[in-house]
């Protein structure tokens, strides 16, 4: 247990060090002209150098958690996302070292600190592993996989810089519309993250037991107020409050979890737009996103993918492959994991040879790479905890 | 500016069509439809996710009424477009097939151009070609100053070409042919995973071998037998083992978790018949299988796939108790396999005269369900010394007997077997898959990870010096490799002519090419 404890202050050590290094980058951005000389010398460096401090601690949380649970933690939705976080700034560490801009260290770092935020959500019990999940190719398999998507999520940052700065904010258009729906899902994940905290803290969920499908008695157990219930929901515990009954078919619980997240995430950005920066949020980063060349940022897209495709096709398909056909006695079953991973690589095939079409590069590229991005987490969290399959963690 | 995709190469689809061939080629070859056909094939593919795939439903209910019943009316749309069974549709099937045929299209069309246009570069090219590159730089200059780069791109290891003053460095030539190589790659992987629809091509089934029993592999045509010489399962046990201790909280709230299972095997080979007409059997070699470490022998593998959760029973045992004289005979015991008759105790004669392994009364009558020794019940006789016989019909919590009788049946003990559940299987399509993945990774590698870069330098008109860059990826980082070394040999440093601008509102716009 010893280890395991202190895997967990290892890990929130590593969020400390990334939460300061993203606000050096902060710092030697603002600071910085457009020709990208003046104080980016001084806390650029120290940012990246935090990032890099962050790193290995959440390596010597990653190993002591190993030692603490016997196996490579990445078997639950806990662990495997809060190694996406870390191979995220693997993936950061790598292209940074390539083209030393601060600016992606600005977008990049709070991303990856967001997702980290978000895996701590989820409960990190230790759980004993099933026969099937205990083999050394799913230990590769998933560590590829998530370094895989790790680099090609950097391509989410860059390709946000670039539509941040070629999108006109003085005029409506779709892409200034598409933008700011991004900043209000980023807000949403923040409000999920400060919602759940919240209510933890005041413990304000309940219990309903209800019939459901097949005839059985299930119930299902809030941590958030209660906002819906199935059919006929009888309340065992906790405050009733106003709540919707919905049909069977619906999952309420996790309808009452995003319901919450909304709710928090428009409050956050609410506040934000109307109270703090009196603007579009995308509006208020643009000057930041401005101190990249499009050339460059859109450069940075392309790399991050061309570095990052053939690691995840390797980790999330190849090596996918191989564990399936030991495991499961097949290598491919179509199973709704394995179609996302084929779907994600297939988005990425898309966008490079959208790139061989003259006039498709630039905006409509990096579209692309936002979107990239949405399917990698639709894959971590949409497949794992609504569409059950035989990977899933939930 | 030029389009320099293939080195302006004569390519076959860009020619005006003229035949029907050359409409079909042009349009497998277009980059446009190869988009359009992955898009859709994401499209479909996500389509597949929705529900789940008839394969993956329960087998109680007919999958007609599962959809409808589990997901209501979208389900039963669902099912009446034939989304469960998506990914064996022939409109899925299709776009995959005219994928593949694009990849070998477009491949063929541009490969060929583009090797000869790589393979006879003139080193000295016209202004016109140079000026037309992405990275372009023109102004005064020496041959001597040429000479100097020359070297200096040597050292960042490019191959250098001179015809007098002109200049052709080039590096990562080779990643050219990456698109190519992972094409093929992925056209040998679809074949090999096309060709597995044949039977011929792959084996499989599912044996249930009870523990000690030896079964004739139909997979192997009867060539090789495999005997369970034990089945192993393993429960993690957070009270009695220290390193399971720390999950006994999640194992508290899932239940029993099994930590492992595993077959111990014996495999055998059929080398003849023994007279009695039974097979001949040799040992060749003894192992185990588990889950995630098949047992593997000649092309074949053994998976350890399912275990019987209620076991089977090998033998039972019973005694006889004489209600009136208060002795007790026995315990005999009946090997459910092979089964005596007759059953001799100390004058007391018991008769087998029935037998049902898998015990239910069908229409009033004592029936059996399967030959699975899972619930067995016995119909026996008992005859006393004094030749009077009772019948007797026993099993697991069931003892019909006549209310007067005088001898009782009772259970004395129970042998019981595991029964593992073996997935035998072979695919000779393995080698081409592995190929093909092999093939596809490495082109993907190749293509990605190694740009390739080129550097022309020619004198220009007057005592001008031009220089020009081509690269197929980054080349911000082709200008930031090279031109350091321009501005050390004091040549005219490039510029891209190629920028994306922003939208033209801002106040920023203004400041951009200053520098
Ligand atoms: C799942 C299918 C496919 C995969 C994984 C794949 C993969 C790739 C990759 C990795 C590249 C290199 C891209 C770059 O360097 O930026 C490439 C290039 C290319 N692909 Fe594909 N591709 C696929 C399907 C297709 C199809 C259907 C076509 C048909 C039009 C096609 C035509 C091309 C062409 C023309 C190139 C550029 C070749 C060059 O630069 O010389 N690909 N492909």
């Amino acid at each position: 247990m010893e280890w395991i404890d202190w895997s967990s202050r290892m890990l929130f050590i590593a969020f400390i060090f990334y939460a300061v290094s993203t606000v050096l980058f902060t710092i030697a951005v603002s600071g910085m002209r457009k020709d990208g000389n003046v104080n980016r010398v001084a806390y650029g460096k120290y940012a990246y150098l935090l990032a890099i401090i962050g790193f290995a601690s959440q390596l010597t949380y990653f190993f002591m958690r190993w030692a603490g649970v016997g196996y490579a933690p990445v078997s639950n939705l806990y662990e495997y996302t809060t190694f996406f976080g870390m191979m995220m700034v693997v993936g950061f560490l790598v292209v940074y070292g390539i083209y030393k801009n601060d600016v992606l260290g600005l977008f990049a770092m709070p991303v990856a600190l967001l997702v980290i935020a978000f895996a701590s959500m989820f409960s990190s019990e230790v759980a004993p592993l099933i026969p099937a999940l205990n083999s050394v190719w799913l230990k590769i398999h998933v560590t590829t996989a998530a370094l895989g998507q790790g680099i090609l999520a950097i391509s989410f940052a860059s390709g946000l810089i670039f539509l941040l700065n070629e999108t006109s904010m003085k005029e409506q258009s779709k892409s200034r519309t598409w933008l700011e729906v991004t900043m209000f899902t980023l807000m949403c994940v923040l409000g999920f993250i400060l919602v759940s905290m919240l209510f933890k803290g005041i413990g304000s969920g309940g219990v309903v037991e209800f019939t459901n499908d097949r005839g059985q008695t299930e119930s299902y157990e809030y941590l958030m107020p209660i906002l819906f219930v199935p059919e006929g929901a009888q309340l065992l515990s906790g405050a009733s409050g106003l709540s919707l009954e919905l049909p069977n078919w619906i999952n309420t619980l996790k309808l009452n979890t995003l319901v919450w997240s909304i709710i928090g995430g428009a409050v956050i950005y609410v506040l934000l737009r109307f109270v703090i920066l009196r603007k579009r949020v995308a509006e208020a980063l643009q000057p930041l996103a401005k101190k990249v060349d499009l050339d460059l940022a859109d450069e940075i897209s392309y790399r991050s993918v061309a570095i990052g495709l053939p690691v995840f096709i390797l980790g999330g398909l190849i090596f996918a492959m191989i564990w399936a056909q030991i495991a499961w006695n097949r290598f491919w079953g179509w199973d709704p994991k394995e179609v996302w991973a084929l779907i994600t690589m297939l988005t990425y095939v898309y966008y490079l040879h959208m790139r061989i079409q003259r006039g498709w590069t630039g905006t409509r590229a990096a579209w692309l790479c936002v979107g990239g991005f949405g399917i990698i987490m639709f894959n971590l969290v949409f497949v794992n905890l609504v569409i059950a399959g035989l990977h899933s963690y939930a | 500016m030029l389009d320099m995709k293939y080195d302006g190469a004569d390519i076959r689809s860009k020619r005006r069509p003229k035949s029907w061939i050359d409409r079909v080629w042009s349009f497998f070859a277009s980059v446009k439809v190869g988009l359009w056909l992955i898009g859709l094939i994401i499209v479909g593919s996500a389509i597949g996710t929705i529900f789940p795939q008839e394969m993956y439903i329960p087998q109680q209910l007919p999958p007609s009424q599962y959809y409808a019943q589990e997901y209501g009316t979208p389900g039963t749309i669902y099912y009446s477009l034939g989304f469960h069974n998506l990914y064996t549709s022939w409109w899925y099937i299709t776009l995959i097939v005219m994928l593949t045929l694009s990849l070998i299209v477009a491949s063929i069309d541009r490969l060929v151009p583009l090797y000869k246009a790589l393979k006879h570069q003139p080193v000295r090219r016209t202004e016109r070609f140079m000026k037309g590159q992405r990275l372009i730089g023109q102004g005064p200059g020496t041959e001597a100053q040429i000479d100097e780069l020359e070297s200096a791109l040597k050292k960042k290891r490019y191959r250098v070409t001179r015809d007098g003053d002109a200049l052709l460095a080039e590096k990562h030539r080779f990643g050219r042919w990456g698109p190519y190589v992972n094409h093929l790659g992925l056209v040998i992987f679809f074949i090999g995973a096309m060709l597995r629809v044949f039977p011929a091509f792959h084996t499989d089934t599912l044996e249930w071998v009870r523990e000690g029993d030896t079964v004739s592999l139909e997979a192997t045509d009867g060539e090789y037998y495999l005997r369970n010489d034990q089945f192993i399962l393993e429960m993690y046990d957070p009270e009695n083992n220290e390193e399971d201790a720390k999950f006994a909280a999640a194992i508290e709230k899932a239940g029993a978790v099994p930590k492992n299972y595993e077959t111990e095997l014996t495999l055998f080979k059929k080398v003849g018949t023994n007279e009695d007409g039974s097979p001949q059997l040799e040992q060749v070699t003894s192992g185990s299988t588990k889950v995630n470490h098949p047992f593997t022998f000649d092309k074949y593998e053994v998976y350890q796939e399912q275990y019987s959760s209620r076991p089977e029973f090998l033998a039972m045992s019973f005694t006889i108790a004489d209600q009136e004289s208060g002795d007790t005979y026995g315990p005999f015991t009946v090997d459910l396999e092979n089964p005596e008759t007759t059953y001799d105790l100390d004058g007391v004669e018991v008769t087998l005269k029935d037998l049902y392994p898998d015990f239910q009364v069908k229409d009033g009558q004592p029936d059996t369900k399967s030959p699975r020794a899972l619930n067995p019940a016995f119909f026996f006789n008992v005859t006393s010394p004094e030749g009077e016989t009772e019948s007797n019909l026993i099993g697991i919590r069931l003892n019909v007997a006549d209310e007067d009788n005088r001898y009782k049946v009772q259970f004395a003990g129970t042998e019981m077997a595991s029964t593992s559940g073996l997935r035998v299987k072979s695919d000779s399509t393995y080698p081409i898959l592995i190929i093909g993945g092999t093939i596809f990774m490495i082109g993907i590698i190749m293509g990605m990870y190694w740009p390739h870069r080129r550097v022309w330098v020619r004198k220009g008109e007057g005592t001008d010096v031009l220089v020009s860059g081509f690269t197929n990826k980054n080349p911000s980082s082709l200008r930031r490799e090279v031109s350091p070394l321009l501005e050390k040999t004091g040549l005219p440093i490039w510029e891209d002519q190629a920028k994306f601008e922003s939208k033209p509102d801002d106040d920023t716009q203004h400041e951009r090419g200053e520098s």
